[in-house]
């Protein structure tokens, strides 16, 4: 490797449609550095990497990878870089070894040299034992890893990996994150862009991107501590009333709501603790909390709390009582594969409910069930009062169902898509009309009404997503994977408004495997196999299960002990029990 | 410029794509078999027992004698004898019949006369194509028949009266006018051409749809390696569907190969490059599956089911169209697949043809390393 | 009910009418194909060239020949002077026959012996030759009544209903917009459900109160009526462009093209049911739209077909809307001439579009 950089950007620069992605940007990487790319949506990470890559031609700036001219010497980048692209780019009706074939050849391996790596890279990913299985029917974690072996074959120098780790479980995330940092420590550079600022920690240096330029870089540690952000974590008896009060009291963009606690982000953390006694209920509990590095780009992204967006959340609804998710000994076979085995829930109105599980745990095999989609083989329930035997349609009319994927038709412009769910829910004229604004207000995209969904960014897309599945004000929300692929700050308003529904009585099912989404909801229950493993609330399943596991997900340990476990943790330690018992 | 190693990985990929969606691969195999097998049993457009109404005012020796003489030719069905026009007309509107044949009363006084005695076919012009058929047989009928009239006006011993001219007419290449003789060529092109572009339309549109474009070209894969890659699979499978075709032609309707297989293969070998790039280029440029698919099959199918000469023969057709079918090659392939398959001929007697074919395939291959590019915008 | 129903026609619309591409897809293809085919169509044998080889060089070849040319149908293209160069022109196909005429023609019929014209054909397409035969036999024999005017003869006085010239395209035009009718309500229509599987969005309108048959409703109204609407188009064109009018009663027309629209519809989406990806619906409706227009009696007539091939054209929708359309287009067919054909547009209807739903309701 020539000179003392991997990576080199100079006043790179890349406008599409008049509006600049990428301006100026400077980027200087070390060999054997594993950097982070860090940033809110449509911040230019993807169209960095992409000219990082010579698969985008830059406007005025040069990019070299490798000491090749990412543009002039395409050829030479090709053979020394590995890319991989956000969206899964694999063949799905490829085995996984057609598809690592297939990519060792277009990188000229030779056949011998190509067994051994190939071998060594399985093993390294665990994925030895799938090698005939179709790449469509990889869970999602193994999918992104054989990605990665594809990208991996030849021995790149350098690796650029647009955001990678987007919709894989923590327990194939962490492995996924092992993986770099044995690579680093090899000696290759590693470029990787994300939306989970809990994997940025685990880079030795990040640079955060801010409409097409880089605001802040360094490693996690001095980039917290250089932006002299404290904190102060509030915990009392009912966070969501704790938060309102919080609220009035002080400026709303400071304060998150963050499971059972509130996190108050100050320049003194001293004099606002001595403030906030003044006004706090008795028995509130108050510590100085540790800055991560989401609260800093948060503090820097100035995400304003529309506190006339949240008013409006719940216009419509009526506030219900009891139950509204009951089952009894619920169960789902397919032929002799038992989906779902003998599931018990039950969830009152007005709570935030997770459902966690790994992929092919049963989860939406039992959300199709509760949303009248598939009828149980045995067992029974009700949604919202109907029952899931014989009410399947009546249950539609009273549910709403959000799954970020794919409740949008892309080729449908913003407004178009509100009216044509609106008028599948039986909305017109002015009913509609007035339904319409108020989505158009709840997503923000008021003045965007007129654009195809298909450029809107992740945040935007998946309040949209929300709008469309609770025009008809139901009672009832279940929510696939809500909040994957967004940005921090889109993230923390989306459980803003969700807690806002929560409280008027609205009852969210949240189904997800990302944690952080877990840590919102007020209670949890984990399924595995078809069956529940665990439930609680997120305290009370750290407190059970999360002992004297104080490691983050990229398997290092933190310096100072007080840290709590996350529900990641929890999760992981969960699953490997669970594992370890079925043999 | 092509590295082996990466065309071969290029092609077994794409071989395995196909080799999977096998539903689709079994239609592409059983369109030729099915169209082979209509056209073969079902189709044709000779005429037999076609259904004719009489009209008989005259009801003479020389009106039976008339009647029985396109009755016994077995083109035409006497099924049944009418008396006013109105009926003829209603009959029509029912579909029962299709000609009437409409005899005056004063044709054995005419024809005693010496005058030119005048009958009627009224024909159902709703389908002008079978009723000018059916017209062109009634009338060479009664040129035959005129011949052998005695002086009286009825009918005299056959071969009596001699002729002063007579037309000795012979069809080269296919004497007993068959029609499947030219109709397995022309099923050959067109299944080539719809299979071919089909396939190929959704090839790289489909990678730019699913995402897997982009991974594919951050490695050192060059253009006419992909191209070429996803051309040779379904290169194949066309020539597959070309030898299923000439096979069962030959086996079961028997239609002479009079010149070299080995020219046919050639021939089919250039058509296909030319019409596989074609959907490559649909599928390059619209980078959407649907509207690339759309386009291959609008593109492809019709045009040549009626533009190519295969049912249509060019030279009846007007000047801008016959203008028009040059654009189309399979124009050329299926007139050089008829002489190479019927007259026997060489590579030098279809030589124009073959020129401007090649000239279509390099064209198309050009045009889609042209418009292929390895960069996101 | 109709609330949910507008939705999904508005949607569907949009969806399939935004990309410029698909507005000529749907909407300028059919017109322009059914302009550029009903000039193609036709099976009218013209501009035959010839080519002569005259051994004879006589007054009365050269009357013989002079009445090929007269007839309009005939150009004698070139005079050639051996049977090889006669071969390789034929062979070449530059010339669709060739005449020839024997030493001592001339002689031989100004002797009373009679004598014989060869005419040679290409029989590579065998229908054009058969009717450049007949053609050829009718001159001559023509040339033959003005050697001995003294004969009876009959002569036959052609005269067609419905179309009086005999006009092939007064057939083809309507039988086109047939076809045009079916490839444009099978194709698009075949990837409507499939396209919703494969990006997943199905599910999503699943989980709302539409039910199943208002989702089938909803993909195959607004191919109802672009269909409808593309099928108004042609007519109209073919009314502007080859001057053909409707015969019969319009609302009949509606009737019968209605009925016919919805019998492909409901096989397309049958189709689209039964498939996996978009490219299998594409192939499977190719699969089926071939036979169905070979077998439909618009390029080849039913009646010559075998026997159990013409009862296996009843289960072919567009057989019944070929013969419906032509027949109110052209003949003025009324209500009750045309029972049988409505009667089975109906079966095929109620049909195709029953059994696509219960498919639906099995599969999705």
């Amino acid at each position: 490797m020539t000179g003392d950089w991997a990576i080199r950007a100079r006043g790179l620069h890349k406008a599409f449609a008049g509006v600049d992605a990428v301006a100026g940007l400077n980027l200087h990487i070390a060999p054997g550095t594993l950097y982070g790319l860090i940033g809110p949506d449509g911040a230019g990470k993807s169209t960095t990497l992409r000219l990082l890559a010579g698969l985008l031609r830059p406007d005025r700036g040069e990019a070299a990878i490798a000491g090749f001219d990412s543009l002039k010497q395409a050829e030479r980048v090709k053979q020394h870089m590995a890319y991989m692209s956000q969206r899964f780019a694999l063949y799905p009706d490829l085995s996984v070894d057609e598809n690592v074939h297939f990519y060792a050849d277009l990188y000229g391996m030779p056949r011998e040299q190509r067994l051994k790596r190939t071998d060594q890279l399985l093993d390294f990913s665990a994925l030895r034992p799938f090698r005939r299985r179709r790449a469509g029917q990889l869970s999602g974690g193994m999918k992104q890893k054989l990605q990665l072996i594809c990208a991996l074959i030849h021995t790149p120098e350098v690796l650029l990996l647009d955001e990678p780790t987007n919709g894989v479980d923590p327990v194939s995330r962490r492995d996924f994150w092992r993986i770099l940092q044995q690579l680093v420590a090899e000696g290759i550079t590693i470029l990787v862009s994300t939306a989970y600022l809990d994997e940025a920690e685990c880079c030795s240096c990040i640079g955060l991107l801010h409409q097409g330029r880089l605001v802040r870089e360094g490693t996690p540690r001095e980039v917290v501590e250089r932006s002299g952000l404290q904190l102060v974590s509030v915990r009392g008896v009912d966070p969501s009333r704790l938060a309102k009060m919080l609220r009035q009291h002080l400026d709303p963009g400071q304060i998150h709501l963050f499971g059972d606690r509130v996190r108050v982000s100050c320049a003194d953390p001293a004099e606002l603790m001595l403030r906030m006694g003044n006004w706090l209920p008795a028995g509130t509990e108050m510590v100085e909390d540790r800055p991560r590095l989401e609260d800093v780009f948060l503090a820097l992204q100035q995400a304003p709390r529309d506190e006339r967006l949240l008013a409006q959340v719940a216009t419509g609804v009526t506030r219900r009582q009891g139950d509204a998710v009951v089952t009894r000994q619920l169960s789902r076979a397919f032929g002799r594969f038992t989906a779902v085995d003998r599931l018990d829930l039950r969830v009152p109105y007005g709570e935030i409910f997770g459902f966690l599980g790994p992929n092919g745990a049963g989860k939406s095999t039992t959300i199709r069930m509760l949303c009248g989609l598939l009828p149980p083989t045995s067992g029974c329930g009700s949604v919202a009062g109907y029952d899931l035997q014989r009410d399947g349609e009546r249950i539609k009319q009273h549910i709403g169902y959000m799954s970020q994927r794919f409740s949008l038709y892309e080729d449908l412009r913003v407004a178009e898509n509100i009216d044509f769910y609106g008028g599948i829910y039986g909305l017109s004229g002015k009913a509609l009309s007035a339904r319409r604004d108020w989505a158009l207000e709840l997503s923000g995209l008021g003045a965007r009404r007129d654009e195809l969904t298909a450029s809107l960014a992740g945040g935007w897309r998946q309040r949209l997503a929300l709008a469309c599945a609770i025009l008809h004000a139901p009672s009832v929300v279940f929510l696939d994977e809500p909040t994957s692929g967004a940005d921090p700050a889109s993230r923390r308003l989306f459980w803003d408004i969700i807690r806002e529904l929560a409280d008027h009585g609205v009852t969210l099912f949240v189904s997800t495997h990302y944690m952080e989404e877990a840590e919102y909801c007020d209670r949890v229950a984990l399924i595995f196999r078809g069956a529940m493993v665990a439930s609680g609330s997120c305290r009370e399943l750290k407190q059970r299960y999360g002992q004297g596991r104080l490691v983050t997900s990229g398997g290092v340990v933190l310096p100072d002990g007080e840290v709590e476990p996350t529900m990641e943790e929890v999760f992981v330690t969960l699953l490997e029990q669970e594992s370890l018992r079925d043999g | 410029m092509v590295n082996g190693q990466r065309l071969r990985a290029m092609i077994r990929k794409e071989f395995i794509h196909l080799v999977r969606d096998w539903r689709s691969l079994a239609l592409a195999i059983a369109i030729p078999l099915l169209l082979l097998a209509l056209f073969a049993y079902a189709l044709n457009m000779d005429l037999k027992q076609v259904p004719t109404a009489v009209i008989d005012h005259s009801r003479t020796p020389h009106s039976r004698a008339l009647i029985s003489a396109l009755d016994g030719s077995g083109y035409f069905n006497l099924c049944c004898s009418l008396r006013t026009l109105d009926e003829v007309e209603a009959a029509m509107r029912r579909r029962e019949i299709l000609i009437a044949l409409v005899i005056e009363q004063d044709l054995a006084d005419r024809l005693l006369s010496r005058q030119p005695a005048r009958v009627q076919l009224i024909i159902d012009g709703s389908d002008a194509n079978t009723g000018r058929l059916a017209l062109n047989y009634a009338q060479s009928l009664l040129w035959l028949f005129n011949p052998q009239l005695g002086v009286d006006g009825v009918r005299v011993e056959p071969g009596m009266a001699a002729q002063p001219l007579q037309l000795a007419a012979r069809a080269w290449y296919n004497q007993g006018l068959v029609s499947t003789y030219n109709i397995v060529p022309g099923i050959i092109a067109i299944v080539m051409v719809v299979i071919a572009s089909m396939l190929a339309s959704v090839t790289v549109a489909r990678e730019w749809e699913t995402g897997t474009m982009e991974q594919l070209i951050s490695t050192p894969v060059q253009r006419l390696e992909l191209t070429l890659g996803k051309a040779i699979p379904l290169y194949v499978v066309g020539l597959t569907d070309v030898l299923v075709a000439a096979g069962l032609g030959q086996q079961l309707f028997d239609v002479p190969l009079r010149g070299q297989p080995a020219l046919v293969l050639l021939v089919a070998s250039v058509f296909l490059i030319g019409v596989l790039f074609y959907g490559l280029v649909l599928s390059i440029v619209l980078k959407k599956q649907v509207v690339a698919n759309q386009l291959a099959l609008i593109t492809g199918f019709l045009p040549t089911l009626i533009l190519s000469g295969f049912v249509f023969t060019i030279a009846n057709m007007p000047l801008p169209i016959r203008l028009l079918t040059y654009l189309f090659p399979a124009r050329y392939f299926i007139a050089m697949l008829r002489s190479i398959y019927l007259k026997g001929v060489g590579l030098e007697m279809v030589l124009i043809h073959f020129a401007l074919l090649s000239f279509y395939a390099a064209l198309m291959v050009a045009l889609a390393n042209r418009a292929l590019k390895l960069r996101l915008d | 009910m109709i609330r949910k129903l507008r939705a999904m026609l508005i949607k569907e619309l949009r969806q399939m009418l935004r990309d410029p591409k698909m507005r000529i897809i749907v909407f300028g293809f059919p017109l322009i194909q059914l302009l550029v085919f009903s000039f193609a169509l036709t099976l009218d044998v013209r501009n035959i060239d010839l080519v002569l080889l005259d051994y004879d060089r006589s007054s009365l070849t050269r009357a013989v020949s002079a009445a090929f040319e007269a007839s309009g149908y005939f150009h004698i293209e070139a005079q050639v002077e051996t049977s090889a160069a006669l071969r390789d022109r034929l062979d070449r196909g530059l010339v669709r026959g060739a005449l020839v005429f024997p030493v001592g023609l001339e002689a031989d019929v100004l002797a009373g012996r009679g004598g014989t014209v060869q005419l040679l054909a290409d029989g590579t397409m065998s229908n054009d030759a058969g009717i450049l035969f007949s053609y050829a036999t009718s001159i001559v024999q023509r040339f033959n009544l003005t050697l001995s005017p003294d004969r009876p003869v009959v002569e036959l006085v052609p005269r067609s209903l419905f179309n009086v010239n005999l006009d092939s395209r007064n057939f083809y035009v309507p039988g086109l917009i047939v076809l045009m009718i079916q490839v444009t309500s099978t194709l698009l229509t075949s990837i409507a459900i499939v396209r919703e599987k494969e990006i997943g969005t199905i599910e999503q309108v699943l989980v709302t109160p539409i039910g199943r048959f208002e989702f089938i409703l909803g993909k195959t109204l607004p191919f109802f009526i672009t269909g409808y609407l593309v099928a108004s188009l042609m007519f109209v064109l073919a009314r502007l462009v080859f001057g053909i009018t409707i015969r019969g009663s319009l609302p009949l027309l509606a009737l019968v093209v209605g009925l016919n629209i919805l019998a492909y519809l409901g096989l397309a989406l049958l189709i689209s049911t039964v498939s996996q990806t978009q490219q299998q619906a594409l192939l499977t409706a190719f699969f089926i739209m071939m036979p169905c227009t070979l077998l439909s009696g618009f390029l080849f007539p039913v009646a010559n077909m075998p026997l159990p091939v013409q009862y296996l054209t009843y289960l072919n929708p567009m057989r019944w809307g070929f013969e419906a359309i032509t027949a109110v287009v052209i003949k003025g067919a009324g209500l009750v001439e045309l029972q049988r054909q409505i009667g089975w547009e109906l079966v095929h209807a109620i049909g195709f579009v029953g059994v696509a739903v219960v498919k639906f309701r099995k599969t999705v």
